[in-house]
C-alpha cells in the first residue's frame, strides 16, 4: 500500500523512503530497457546499396522517393535498413562489403549490378522487360519493369473512353506483346483489338488510314520499331486528322499530342522499389513484375479539340487508386 | 458522323511534329533486340531548336534559353508579342509612340533594335534598311504562335551576323491545329480595338490556315512634356520658358491632345503539306499594312506630322525530308520579305519651311520619306549524326538585301548587299555517362564590300548531378551595318534658330545624316558566359543563372561633324552658311557583365510562378561630337544606354475547370533610351488578367478575359517622356465553332 504524505501547504508528496524505492526502480527499469536497446543495436542493420545509372535528374528523383518510402516504412519496423547510393562510373568505394540488397536503377546500373555484384540479391527497376525476356539465371533477382501491363492499359483506355471499343494495336513483327495483349483481351473481354503488324513505323500512316473506319482508339504499345521519334510525329497527326484518339505508354507521348497514357514516373519507381526492398529484406520471393504504382497524364487539349468528353483529374485519380 | 477537331488549343501536338527526342531508339533496331532505355519511357526534358538548330534539351542547350509556351503568352494577358517579352530576363520593351515598339536585350536600342536577329518558322524578318523589326508590321498575331524561343546572349554562329546579343525565334502553331474557326474581338484603352477571324481546314494531304486581323488603336491619349524644355521630338514649349532650362522631372509644363493612332490589317497563311513519302512542305504567306496618323493639338494650333503607311509581305516554302538509315533529315527553305515605308516627311517639311512660320516636327524615323527594302533567302540544312556521335546540323545560304527609295540614299540610288554563308553546329557526349557535352558551332560569312567573317563559339556543358548543369561558353559575333548606317543620306533642311526662327522654337540647327565614304565597320562582340542550369525536381522548381561578359566594339552611332558641310546640300533657303553633318560611324566600345537569373516554381497542379531578373554593369564611351577635321569635340558616357536591373513575375492559377487568373509584376530601373529616346526614371508595374472559359457543347467553346495593365496606373514613361503609360484595360471575348 502505498502511503502518501501532505506537505505543509498540504499538497500531496509521496513518502522519502518511495521516492527512493521509486528512483531505484526507474534506474532499473532504464538499464533493463537500455540494455535491450543496446542488444537490439548490436544486431547488424541490413545494408542496401542503391546503384543508380549516371547522368540524369531521374535516377536522383527515384533515389529521393526511394529514401523517403523506406524512412516512412521503418517506423513500424524494428530493424531500418541503411542505404547507400553508389553511381555507376564512380569508382570511388561504396564502403559495403557485402549489402544485402542491390538496387540498381536503370539500364546501366542494371548491367553494371549483374557483373559487379552476381552473387547478391538484386532488385532492378527502371528498366524495361525487353532486357528481361529470358528469365536470368540468378534466382535472387527482382525486377520491377518500366512498362505497364497489358490488362491496365486496356482498362485504363476502356474507363477513359467507353464508347470507343474498338482499340486498334500496331506492332512489329514478332513483338513480344501480341501474345501479351492478345492475352489481357480475352481477360477483359469487352474490347474489340484490331492488330496490325508493321514492318516500319513508316509504314503507320497509311495503316491508320485503312484502320480508320475499323477503330475508335489506338492503343500505343512500347514497340520502338513502331513509336520512335522518327515515326511518332506522322503518326500522331495522322490520327489527329481522322479522330483517332492515342493512349500511349509515357507522359512524353502525351505531351507529344496522345490523348492520353498510363506510365511510371520516377517517383512511383523510387516508392515501389522502397516498398519491394524492404519485403526482399524481410524474406518475400524474388519476382519480376510489372509495377503496381503508376501515373496517368491526359492531355485535355488535345482532348477538347477531339471532342472527347474525359474524367476529371479527380476522377482519375480514384480511378487509379481504386483496387 | 464524326465532328472533325475543332481549332482549340492543342498545344501538345506540336512536340510531336517538331520536337520528338523522347524517344530514344532508333528505328532501324529489330524490336525483338531492340535495347529500350529509360529515355524511352521517361525522356520529357524540355527541348529547344533555336540554340544550335539541333533539338536539344535545355540543359544541353550551348546557351541560356527562355521559352514562353503556349500557357504563358495566355496567362501573361499579352496583347501583343511584344508585351510577352517583358517575361525575359534583361529585356526592355517599350512604346516608341503609340504605334510601335521596341524590344532589345540589354539595352543599347533605339526605335529601331539592331543588335537582336528574330525569325519566325526560321524566317529572319530583320530590316537591313534601317535595322531591326517592325513589331506593328509582323503578319502574324498572338493566337498563331506555339511558342517563343528567346536566345539571351549572341548567336552569330548558328543564324550569322545580327544575331548580335540575342535572338527570338517564333513558332506558329501547325495548320492542323487549327481547324475550324474562331473569332476574336478586343475592345479597350483609348479606341483600342481587335477583330480576328481564323479559320483552318484540310484539302487533300494539306492542312491549312488563314488568319485575318485588323486592329486599331488612337494610342496614347495626351502629349504630356514633364521634364525638360526641348524634348527629342522638338514640341513647342511655353515662351515664359526659356531656352534650354532644364525642369524637375514630373513637372508638367504642357498638354496636348494627341492623335498617334494607326490602323493595321494582317493577312497570314500556313499549309503543311505531309506528301505520300513522308516528306513535309510548309508554305507561308503574309501581308500587313498599317497606316498610321500622327497629330498633335494643343485646340488652336495642330502639328501635324506626316502620315506614315507601312507595308510588308512576306513569303516562305520550306521542305523537308527524313532521310533513310542514319543519314537524318535534309531540308530547304527559300523566303522573300519585302518591306515598303512611305511617309511624307520631307516633303511637308520643305513646304512648310517656305512659309517660314509654321512649326514642325521632324518625326520619330531618322530617314527614307519612302523606301522599298526586299531580303530573298535560299538555304540548305543537313542534320546528321556523324561517325564518332558528332550530331551535326550543318549548311548553307545566300541571301540578298536591296533597298530603294527616296530620300534615303545619295542620289536615291538601289543599294542591295549579297551575303553567302556556311555554318555548322555540331555536339558531342565527351564520355560514356554523357555528363560532358561539347558544343561547337561556327558560321563564315562573306558580305558584299564588308568583307569575309568567322563568328565561333565553344561552349561545354557539365552534368554536375541528376538536375544540375553547369556550362560554361565563349562566342564571337558581328553586327553588319544597316543599310542605313552605311550608305545612308537622308536631307532634312533646317533652319540657322539663331539668325531664323523666333523665340519659342526648336532650336534644330542641322540636319544632313549622311555617311562617309566607306562607311563603319561592322560592330564586334565577344561574350564569355558561365551558366547554371537547374531542371526542375520533384519540389517542382526549376531555374537557370547566367553570367556574362561581353565587349562590344567597334560600336557605330550617329557622330556630329560640326559645320563639316559648307554648302553641300544643295539647299535653296536662304541664310544657311553651313551643316553639321551626321554620320554614322565607329563611335565607341562598351564592356557589360552581370547576371541573369529565371525561375518557374510549379507550385501545386493549378498555380505556377515565373520569374526572371537582371542585373548588367556596364560602361563605355562614345565620340558625340567632332569639328570638320575630324578632331574629337566630345564624347558622352553611354553606360546608362542599359538599365542596371530588370524584373518581372508572373503568378498564374487555375481557378476550377472554367476560371483562371494571373497577376504580373514588372520593374525597370533608370535607362538612357539612345538616340531618339530620353532618359527615363524606373517603373513599376502590376498586370492583372481574369478569365473564364464557357462550354457551349458540340465543340464551341468561348472566352472571356479582363485585362488590365499598370492596374495602379502609376503612370510612368516609355521610351520617351511623352509616352506617358497609364492604367490601360481590355475586354477581349473567344468564340471556336467546330
Amino acid at each position: 500500500m502505498t502511503r502518501i504524505c501532505h506537505d505543509q501547504e498540504g499538497t500531496l508528496r509521496p513518502h522519502p523512503r518511495q521516492l527512493v524505492a521509486w528512483l531505484c526502480a526507474l534506474t532499473l527499469g532504464c538499464l533493463i530497457s537500455g540494455s535491450q536497446a543496446m542488444a537490439a543495436g548490436s544486431a547488424p542493420r541490413p545494408q542496401v546499396l542503391l546503384l543508380k545509372s549516371a547522368g540524369m535528374a531521374r535516377y536522383d528523383q527515384v533515389e529521393t522517393a526511394f529514401r523517403a518510402q523506406i524512412t516512412a516504412q521503418c517506423e513500424k519496423q524494428p530493424r531500418c535498413p541503411g542505404v547507400t547510393t553508389a553511381t555507376v562510373g564512380n569508382k570511388s568505394d561504396t564502403g559495403i562489403a557485402s549489402p544485402a540488397l542491390v538496387v540498381a536503377v536503370g539500364h546501366k546500373a542494371a548491367i553494371a549490378a549483374r557483373s559487379s555484384y552476381s552473387e547478391l540479391p538484386q532488385l532492378h527497376v527502371m528498366v524495361s522487360r525487353v532486357e528481361y525476356r529470358e528469365r536470368p539465371r540468378a534466382s535472387a533477382l527482382s525486377v520491377i519493369y518500366l512498362e505497364q501491363p497489358p490488362l491496365r492499359l486496356l482498362r485504363f483506355t476502356r474507363y477513359l473512353l467507353p464508347d470507343h471499343r474498338r482499340i486498334g494495336v500496331l506492332l512489329s513483327p514478332g513483338s513480344p506483346w501480341r501474345t501479351e495483349i492478345e492475352d489481357a483481351e480475352s481477360d477483359d473481354n469487352d474490347d474489340y483489338l484490331n492488330i496490325r503488324e508493321l514492318d516500319s513505323g513508316r509504314e503507320a500512316g497509311r495503316a491508320i488510314r485503312t484502320m480508320k473506319q475499323q477503330i475508335d482508339v489506338l492503343l500505343a504499345l512500347p514497340d520502338p520499331l513502331i513509336y520512335n521519334r522518327n515515326t511518332l510525329g506522322a503518326i500522331l497527326l495522322t490520327t489527329f486528322r481522322n479522330h483517332i484518339p492515342v493512349v500511349g505508354f509515357s507522359k512524353g507521348v502525351v505531351n507529344a499530342g496522345a490523348v492520353a497514357a498510363v506510365f511510371s514516373s520516377p517517383r512511383t519507381i523510387g516508392e515501389e522499389a522502397g516498398t519491394r526492398a524492404l519485403a526482399l529484406l524481410a524474406g518475400a520471393r524474388p519476382a519480376l513484375q510489372y509495377p503496381d504504382r503508376f501515373e496517368a497524364a491526359i492531355n485535355r487539349r488535345v482532348a477538347s479539340a477531339m471532342h472527347l468528353d474525359l474524367p476529371s483529374d479527380e476522377e482519375i485519380a480514384a480511378w487509379k487508386d481504386a483496387p | 458522323m464524326r465532328a472533325l477537331p475543332s481549332r482549340r488549343a492543342c498545344s501538345g501536338i506540336i512536340p510531336s511534329l517538331a520536337l520528338l527526342l523522347p524517344l530514344q531508339v532508333s528505328a532501324q533496331q529489330p524490336s525483338g533486340a531492340a535495347a529500350l532505355t529509360e529515355d524511352y519511357f521517361l525522356g520529357d526534358i524540355p527541348v529547344v531548336l533555336s540554340a544550335s538548330r539541333l533539338a536539344q534539351p535545355v540543359s544541353e542547350s550551348p546557351a541560356s534559353m527562355t521559352v514562353i509556351d503556349r500557357d504563358m503568352i495566355e496567362a501573361s494577358g499579352a496583347i501583343d508579342i511584344p508585351d510577352v517579352l517583358r517575361l525575359v530576363p534583361g529585356f526592355q520593351v517599350s512604346h516608341i509612340s503609340g504605334q510601335n515598339q521596341t524590344a532589345q536585350y540589354h539595352g543599347l536600342a533605339n526605335q529601331h533594335p539592331k543588335r537582336m536577329q528574330v525569325l519566325i518558322d526560321g524566317r529572319s524578318v530583320y530590316h537591313s534598311a534601317f535595322g531591326g523589326v517592325h513589331w506593328d508590321t509582323l503578319p502574324v498575331t498572338l493566337d498563331d504562335i506555339e511558342r517563343i524561343e528567346v536566345l539571351r546572349g549572341s548567336n552569330a554562329s548558328t543564324y550569322g551576323s545580327n544575331a548580335f546579343m540575342g535572338v527570338i525565334n517564333i513558332i506558329t502553331r501547325k495548320a492542323v491545329q487549327d481547324r475550324g474557326t474562331s473569332v476574336s474581338v478586343l475592345t479597350g484603352y483609348n479606341g483600342t480595338r481587335e477583330a480576328t477571324l481564323r479559320f483552318g481546314d484540310r484539302v487533300g494531304a494539306l492542312d491549312y490556315r488563314i488568319t485575318l486581323n485588323g486592329f486599331a488603336t488612337d494610342g496614347f491619349p495626351n502629349y504630356r512634356n514633364t521634364h525638360t524644355y526641348w524634348d527629342s521630338t522638338g514640341v513647342i514649349a511655353p515662351a515664359s520658358v526659356a531656352t534650354g532650362t532644364a525642369l524637375a522631372p514630373e513637372t508638367t509644363l504642357f498638354e496636348l491632345a494627341r492623335n498617334d493612332s494607326q490602323q493595321i490589317g494582317r493577312f497570314n497563311f500556313r499549309g503543311d503539306w505531309l506528301l505520300g513519302n513522308g516528306d513535309l512542305v510548309l508554305f507561308e504567306l503574309g501581308y500587313t499594312h498599317n497606316d498610321r496618323d500622327n497629330i498633335l493639338d494643343n485646340g488652336s494650333y495642330e502639328f501635324n506630322r506626316p502620315d506614315e503607311n507601312l507595308r510588308s509581305s512576306s513569303e516562305l516554302v520550306k521542305w523537308s525530308r527524313q532521310l533513310p538509315g542514319d543519314r537524318g533529315e535534309i531540308s530547304v527553305q527559300a523566303s522573300h520579305n519585302r518591306f515598303r515605308f512611305d511617309g511624307l516627311r520631307t516633303d511637308f517639311l520643305i513646304d512648310d519651311l517656305d512659309t517660314g512660320a509654321t512649326l514642325f516636327n521632324f518625326g520619330p524615323v531618322l530617314g527614307g520619306s519612302r523606301l522599298r527594302n526586299d531580303r530573298y533567302d535560299l538555304e540548305l540544312q543537313h542534320t546528321v549524326k556523324l561517325p564518332g556521335s558528332w550530331r551535326t546540323a550543318w549548311g548553307a545560304g545566300i541571301r540578298v538585301d536591296r533597298v530603294s527609295g527616296r530620300n534615303f540614299t545619295t542620289g536615291d540610288q538601289t543599294v542591295s548587299r549579297w551575303q553567302y554563308r556556311v555554318f555548322a553546329n555540331t555536339e558531342k557526349y565527351l564520355d560514356d555517362n554523357e555528363q560532358w557535352v561539347l558544343n561547337a558551332g561556327l558560321m563564315l560569312e562573306h558580305q558584299q564590300e564588308l568583307g569575309n567573317f568567322s563568328s565561333p563559339r565553344l561552349a561545354l556543358n557539365w552534368r554536375l548531378d541528376g538536375f544540375n548543369t553547369l556550362r560554361i561558353a565563349v562566342s564571337r559575333a558581328f553586327r553588319m551595318p544597316s543599310f542605313w548606317e552605311a550608305r545612308g543620306e537622308n536631307r532634312l533642311y533646317a533652319l540657322d534658330p539663331s539668325s531664323y526662327l523666333a523665340p519659342g522654337i526648336p532650336p534644330y540647327d542641322y540636319l544632313l545624316y549622311t555617311s562617309n565614304a566607306k562607311g563603319p565597320d561592322p560592330e564586334r562582340l565577344d561574350t564569355f558566359e558561365l551558366g547554371l542550369v537547374s531542371i526542375e525536381q520533384l519540389q517542382g522548381l526549376s531555374f537557370d543563372v547566367r553570367y556574362f561578359r561581353e565587349w562590344l566594339r567597334d560600336y557605330i552611332d550617329e557622330v556630329r561633324y560640326k559645320n563639316a558641310c559648307t554648302g553641300c546640300d544643295g539647299s535653296a533657303v536662304a541664310g544657311i552658311a553651313s551643316h553639321d553633318l551626321l554620320i554614322h560611324d565607329n563611335a565607341g566600345s562598351m564592356d557589360l557583365h552581370g547576371f541573369d537569373l529565371q525561375g518557374r516554381y510549379r507550385i501545386n497542379d493549378r498555380t505556377t510562378l515565373h520569374g526572371a531578373a537582371s542585373i548588367v554593369w556596364s560602361r563605355g564611351q562614345r565620340v558625340k561630337e567632332k569639328d570638320a577635321a575630324g578632331n574629337v569635340i566630345k564624347t558622352a558616357d553611354i553606360g546608362d544606354y542599359v538599365p542596371e536591373r530588370t524584373l518581372s513575375a508572373l503568378l498564374s492559377h487555375r481557378f476550377d475547370r472554367n476560371w483562371s487568373g494571373s497577376i504580373a509584376y514588372y520593374r525597370m530601373s533608370k535607362m538612357n533610351w539612345p538616340n531618339d529616346g530620353d532618359r527615363l526614371e524606373p517603373y513599376d508595374r502590376i498586370d492583372l488578367r481574369l478569365a473564364r472559359k464557357f462550354d457551349l457543347g458540340s465543340g464551341r467553346d468561348a472566352q472571356i478575359e479582363l485585362i488590365g495593365q499598370n492596374v495602379r496606373n502609376q503612370e510612368y514613361s516609355e521610351f520617351r517622356h511623352d509616352n506617358q503609360f497609364e492604367r490601360r484595360l481590355y475586354l477581349r471575348m473567344r468564340l471556336a465553332l467546330p
